[in-house]
């Protein structure tokens, strides 16, 4: 029937057909077209939910990391594991996977949050590093725990502090400061000609500071048990006023290409004293040999506590990972067990402090020189905010210190104010 | 095989018996059947686009902005307006407000001035009109992350090698440290808008001055107005009324939504933090506030429609307005 009634199609009826043959192909082609947009080109849809597991990374900046934890990942037995490697915003791309709940399994994290652990988005790893956890430092462990269960396996942890030239603080006659005012003046001093005295990134000090000077003032960021936001004092106050004197001496590299992360300004001698972080210790030796030295943010206000501010990665595992045990087993593999790996992760590429002790005390590369110096002062001096300083109290706080330093505004204020809005946060949190 | 052979006959002679009643509808029932389907094969993809995409996340946004929702997208325990209240109160989205507007003051009049001037100058060209647009038009294609990249690491680099402190050194001038100090972040944030999108009112403002006929500026001719800023005055600015309205509109709209520059020249200054980079850090930065950000998003969606809704009210859009307050002036007057 259908044959003798294909072969009696007028022509218009043919016409007829194959227009809405061609329109069913358009609408299916724009279909697919849709929901292939719907899909990811961030490379986090690897084996995750395929039986094999997903491991997410940012984009390190050092020549190798990717080949290395790629190769690791092709090495690893127990289950097929795709590296996700980041580019871009890495945070916000991870949290619309984790809120998705597919693509992530196994994922690195420098950011742990109270209100993702506590909505489930995370796995609690407390059984993966019960066992261990006394081989961690106290700052090590502060980021990852949160409720007294512990969410994260420490990485690498990357201290942050001051870096100079001593033979251009020889050349002025300066003593290495011992204060945060002495060090506010070395800046003025030491700046001259085509070099300011200070590069505290491109925003005159207000994101590196913000943490440093209330920890070196003796204050803190939050009391023991996180429920009273404590930086508002006279010492801080001072210590900001101090901060703000230098920048309006014009002691401070600010608008460089690059922003202290990048030791390209200090390489170039753009700054006698820099913030920076030990990632760059390579590439400032490289330049400058043996006159390189770091300096703890020393204290401010008669206080006497030191700081060396860190920041660290942590592996965790994705609550709603494909598969949750293997997830968990593959990250304490890598990063309980593999020491070699660590180590090599560590300070292999760019240079950070491997978290466990036994393992940076057996980091060789670590053991002499600046390097060596740098481990020791972050061992006595090494400060992390935890958890639960919110990124809203840090903006608070962050946006007085602008205000301070470009726009002169009266330090006591903007503290008191930033202090009132970073403590509304910390109840809102808490409630 | 008999019904076979009367099935293709009863389809040929309904058709015929329609025609015969039906008139005009000869030829539609089949085109609107064909026009049905290709009308829901075409829309339909998109509209679960619009769906998926536009629709539900808005009333799921609607929705979240009652609860607390940190770091998840499920709506965690109710607070009622409590996340509007914290919207509106806090200092920081006030400051965005009044970063808008200042930022607003600027580019608005200074873009609307400089497109109108260059598409007045274009239009009068008597040759390469087409080369001149195009020349113009081309920023608009940049991104505007490279846009301010180009800025930032060039033309107002802080450092004494930067572009514009170069030049001001010719003069004795000391370097600028052009993002960090105000309100010279004002130069650089303006300016690099002012190049990404000035080519595209231009075009606009082209569009419409070549809508002007022609028999307006030689009636003017013959009543003496022969040239230059009267002809402008009393024939081409009214005349491009309706044109400066969208464009107004345009550029108000995408003052408020200014984002791309802000975000990768001034990330962390709270004096130059418009709404859109306020609301970025409350909901998709670190904060990932979602019950407080859908609370911002439909506050600001609320303030641009109002807004909108004022400048439609007081500048209209289009001629047809101008003929009904005409119309209505002359039969107030008539009255009288």
């Amino acid at each position: 029937m259908t044959f003798s009634r294909s072969h009696r199609l007028s022509p218009n009826l043919s016409a007829r057909l194959s227009r809405r043959t061609l329109l069913a192909g358009a609408g299916a082609g724009a279909a697919a077209l849709t929901l292939a947009s719907c899909g990811s080109n961030d490379g986090g849809t690897g084996a995750g939910g395929s039986g094999g597991l997903s491991q997410w990374y940012h984009q390190y900046g050092e020549d190798g990391v990717q080949q290395a934890v790629e190769d690791w990942a092709a090495n690893y037995e127990a289950a097929e594991v795709t590296v996700a490697w980041t580019l871009g915003d890495y945070a916000s791309k991870l949290s619309s996977r984790l809120l998705s709940g597919s693509g992530v399994d196994v994922f690195e994290n420098n950011q742990i949050d109270p209100a993702s652990a506590r909505s489930g988005l995370y796995a609690d790893l407390t059984d993966v590093m019960d066992p261990i956890k006394d081989q961690f430092s106290e700052v090590a462990l502060k980021p990852v725990t949160i409720d007294g269960k512990i969410w994260g396996i420490p990485m690498i942890t990357d201290p942050q502090l001051l870096w100079y030239r001593p033979s251009l603080l020889e050349a002025a006659g300066i003593a290495v400061p011992t204060t945060f005012e002495e060090l506010m003046q070395a800046g003025i001093e030491l700046t001259g000609g085509d070099q300011k005295g200070l590069f505290v990134g491109n925003d005159g000090g207000a994101g590196v500071f913000s943490q440093a000077i209330p920890v070196v003032a003796g204050a803190g960021l939050l009391n023991d048990d996180a429920t009273q936001v404590t930086f508002n004092t006279p010492e801080v106050v001072a210590g900001f006023a101090a901060l703000q004197a230098a920048y309006k001496a014009g002691a401070m590299l600010v608008g460089s290409p690059t922003d202290w992360t990048d030791p390209t300004s200090f390489n170039a001698g753009l700054a006698a004293i820099t913030w920076q972080g030990m990632w760059a210790l390579p590439a400032m030796v490289e330049q400058f040999g043996d006159d390189v030295a770091a300096m703890a943010i020393p204290p401010v206000g008669g206080s006497t506590t030191s700081a060396v501010m860190v920041s660290q990665w942590n592996e965790q595992v994705a609550a709603k990972a494909s598969d949750l045990d293997a997830a968990k087993a593959m990250a304490k593999a890598q990063w309980v067990d593999d020491a070699d790996f660590q180590k090599e992760f560590a300070v292999g590429f760019g240079f950070h402090i491997p978290p466990r002790t036994a393992t940076a005390a057996d980091t060789t590369e670590l053991q002499d020189g600046v390097a060596k110096q740098v481990v020791d002062l972050t061992t006595e001096w090494g400060f992390t905010a935890g958890p639960f300083w919110a990124p809203a109290m840090g903006t608070a706080l962050t946006d007085a210190i602008i205000r301070i330093v470009s726009e002169n505004a009266d330090p006591a204020t903007e503290l008191a104010a930033a202090q009132a809005t970073a403590q509304q946060t910390l109840d809102s949190l808490a409630s | 095989m008999s019904g076979n052979s009367t099935a293709p006959r009863t389809t040929t002679t309904k058709p015929v018996e329609r025609t015969e009643v039906a008139g005009a509808k000869v030829v539609r029932p089949g085109g609107v059947r064909g026009s049905r389907l290709a009308f829901w094969v075409f829309v339909t993809p998109f509209l679960v686009g619009l769906v998926l995409f536009t629709l539900v996340p808005i009333v799921w946004s609607s929705g979240l902005s009652f609860f607390e929702a940190r770091g998840t997208l499920e709506a965690s325990r109710f607070v009622g307006l409590d996340n509007y209240a914290r919207f509106l109160t806090d200092k920081a989205f006030t400051n965005s407000l009044g970063t808008f507007v200042v930022y607003a003051i600027f580019i608005v009049p200074v873009t609307m001035a400089v497109s109108l001037g260059l598409a007045v100058l274009v239009n009068g060209l008597p040759k390469f009109q087409a080369f001149y647009r195009s020349v113009l038009f081309l920023p608009v294609a940049c991104s505007y992350v490279v846009g301010a990249l180009v800025w930032k690491l060039g033309l107002f680099s802080g450092l004494p090698s930067g572009v514009a402190n170069t030049f001001l050194n010719t003069f004795g001038v000391d370097p600028i440290a052009w993002l960090n100090s105000s309100p010279y972040w004002w130069v650089v944030l303006v300016s690099v808008r002012l190049w990404l999108q000035v080519g595209f009112y231009v075009v606009l403002f082209l569009a419409g001055l070549q809508r002007i006929p022609q028999v307006l500026y030689e009636a003017a001719m013959i009543d003496g107005v022969s040239a230059g800023f009267r002809r402008f005055r009393y024939i081409t600015w009214p005349q491009l009324r309706p044109t400066v309205a969208a464009v107004l509109l345009l550029l108000l709209v995408a003052a408020f939504q200014a984002f791309d520059e802000f975000l990768n020249l001034v990330p962390a200054n709270p004096a130059t933090r418009p709404p859109l980079v306020y609301l970025y850090n409350v909901a998709l930065g670190a904060q990932r506030d979602f019950g407080l950000g859908s609370a911002g998003a439909l506050i600001l969606t609320a303030l641009m429609v109002v807004v909108a809704l004022l400048q439609t009210r007081f500048f209209g859009f289009s001629a047809a307005e101008d003929r009904n307050k005409r119309t209505r002036k002359n039969r107030s007057e008539a009255r009288r």
